[in-house]
């Protein structure tokens, strides 16, 4: 064997092993065939090991795994479209738009270049529902491009674009030529709108009364235990948490509807939404401190806990 | 075959195998050649488009053959295959000459 055709067989090994032992023969031929009379010492070009390397990543995304990743996006996406509603109307109560007392003013004044650049960068989360629906609706190049207008909106460093990241990753990824067309019930793109207004009116009402006990002696007293639970990661973890109790309530409840994708989904989303979670803490200088950081503890352990339960509960079903 | 037709690719690889069985880097050599250079399959893409072919039994394996002590697998079309290459070719033709149609037109004058 030549130092090439090695090359090329340690290139191949990116692929599935049952895929390999079909092909590899033939592959490593087309491959030297290619290469012609080359030097021993050539080696592969990087476009035919991208060439592989996409190949790999199509044959592995295939069955329970690819479903995995395709309900990852939908249910991130699904997340950040809720979060967008829950922006948007803000944005609108910023403005005055809705029949409450504005708890901040709009940046800038009146009609001026600063006004407008916030007005649309507010206004731009809008993205996130259009990919989510677009998504739902079966046109997953339209979801595509626009979830990745949406990512240009997180500063990339924030622990919390972890999650829209993973999204739009598992997007690209699970969405590719080869996944037949898939439309899910037009119904299901309003979920998100209908949890987001829901959010909303959670977060108005809790910021209320906050805003009163806020003079309170023993301000901020029980709502130390709330605040973790208020940043997107924190009300993803909750989602999670959720789905997660659902998911085991299922399993053991109903074996005919066991799925290894779904508590493999989820299980991908732990992560990201862990992560984000521990970037929350802080050194503890006094007794909130603490306090906020012992709960977002308890919500990675519990995430990292959950996801570790999951992935198991999706292996047993495959 | 599914609803949302051939990409070129595939309608390249189809049309190589219409005259004749082809092996992997033959179906690549002959894109090439078809395409005046502009389409140059990797091995790793002409797989995945050999395996949807395959999928949609348009394609099948014809034979094996050892070539300098190396395995060759030689495909040919199916006669789905054929169908299919021949639907794409009559509705590339189609479109083809309606750009010719109205290209004659504008340029004797007739509506842009």
């Amino acid at each position: 064997m030549t130092a090439l055709e090695s090359r090329y067989r340690r290139v191949l090994r990116l692929l599935p092993a049952g895929y390999r032992a079909e092909r590899e023969e033939e592959m490593v031929s087309a491959f030297l065939d290619g290469a012609g009379p080359a030097a021993d010492d050539a080696r592969p070009r990087w476009s035919e090991i991208a060439s592989v390397a996409a190949l790999a990543l199509r044959l592995r995304l295939d069955g329970p795994r690819g479903r995995a990743v395709r309900l990852t996006a939908l249910i991130g996406l699904a997340f950040q479209a809720a979060m967008s509603c829950v922006y948007l109307a803000q944005t609108l109560g910023v403005h005055g738009f809705l029949p409450y007392p504005p708890g901040e003013l709009p940046v800038g004044e009146p009609a001026s270049a600063e006004r407008l650049w916030h007005v649309a960068r507010d206004l731009s989360s809008i993205v996130w529902i259009i990919s989510y629906a677009a998504l739902v609706w079966g046109r997953p190049r339209v979801a595509k491009a626009t979830a990745l207008l949406g990512l240009l909106g997180y500063v990339p460093t924030s622990p919390e674009s972890l999650a829209p990241v993973i999204a739009v990753v598992a997007l690209l990824a699970g969405y590719h030529r080869d996944v037949p067309a898939h439309r899910f019930p037009r119904w299901l793109a309003a979920v998100p709108l209908a949890a987001g207004a829901v959010l909303f009116l959670v977060i108005t009402l809790l910021t209320w009364a906050m805003t009163t006990s806020n003079d309170s002696p023993q301000w901020p007293g029980p709502w130390a235990w709330v605040w973790s639970w208020l940043p997107p990661s924190g009300l993803f973890s909750l989602a999670l948490l959720a789905a997660c109790a659902g998911y085991v309530v299922t399993h053991l409840a109903a074996p005919r509807r066991r799925s290894p994708s779904v508590p493999l989904a989820l299980a991908i989303l732990t992560v990201p939404v862990a992560v984000a979670r521990l970037s929350y803490l802080s050194p503890a200088a006094d007794q909130v401190t603490e306090t906020l950081n012992a709960v977002t503890v308890v919500q990675a352990v519990v995430l990292v806990l959950s996801g570790a339960l999951l992935a198991r509960l999706s292996a047993a079903a495959e | 075959m599914n609803s949302r037709g051939l990409t070129e690719q595939a309608f390249l690889v189809l049309t190589t195998l219409a005259d004749a069985s082809r092996h992997g880097y033959g179906i690549v050599q002959e894109v090439e050649r078809l395409s005046e250079g502009r389409v140059q399959l990797k091995i790793g893409t002409l797989y995945g488009v050999l395996d949807r072919l395959a999928a949609d039994e348009l394609v099948a394996l014809d034979r094996e053959e050892a070539h300098q002590g190396r395995l060759r697998r030689y495909y040919r079309l199916t006669d789905q295959g054929v169908h299919a290459l021949e639907a794409e070719a009559a509705r590339l033709a189609a479109h083809a000459r309606y750009a010719t149609e109205r290209l004659r037109a504008r340029h004797a004058g007739g509506p842009a």
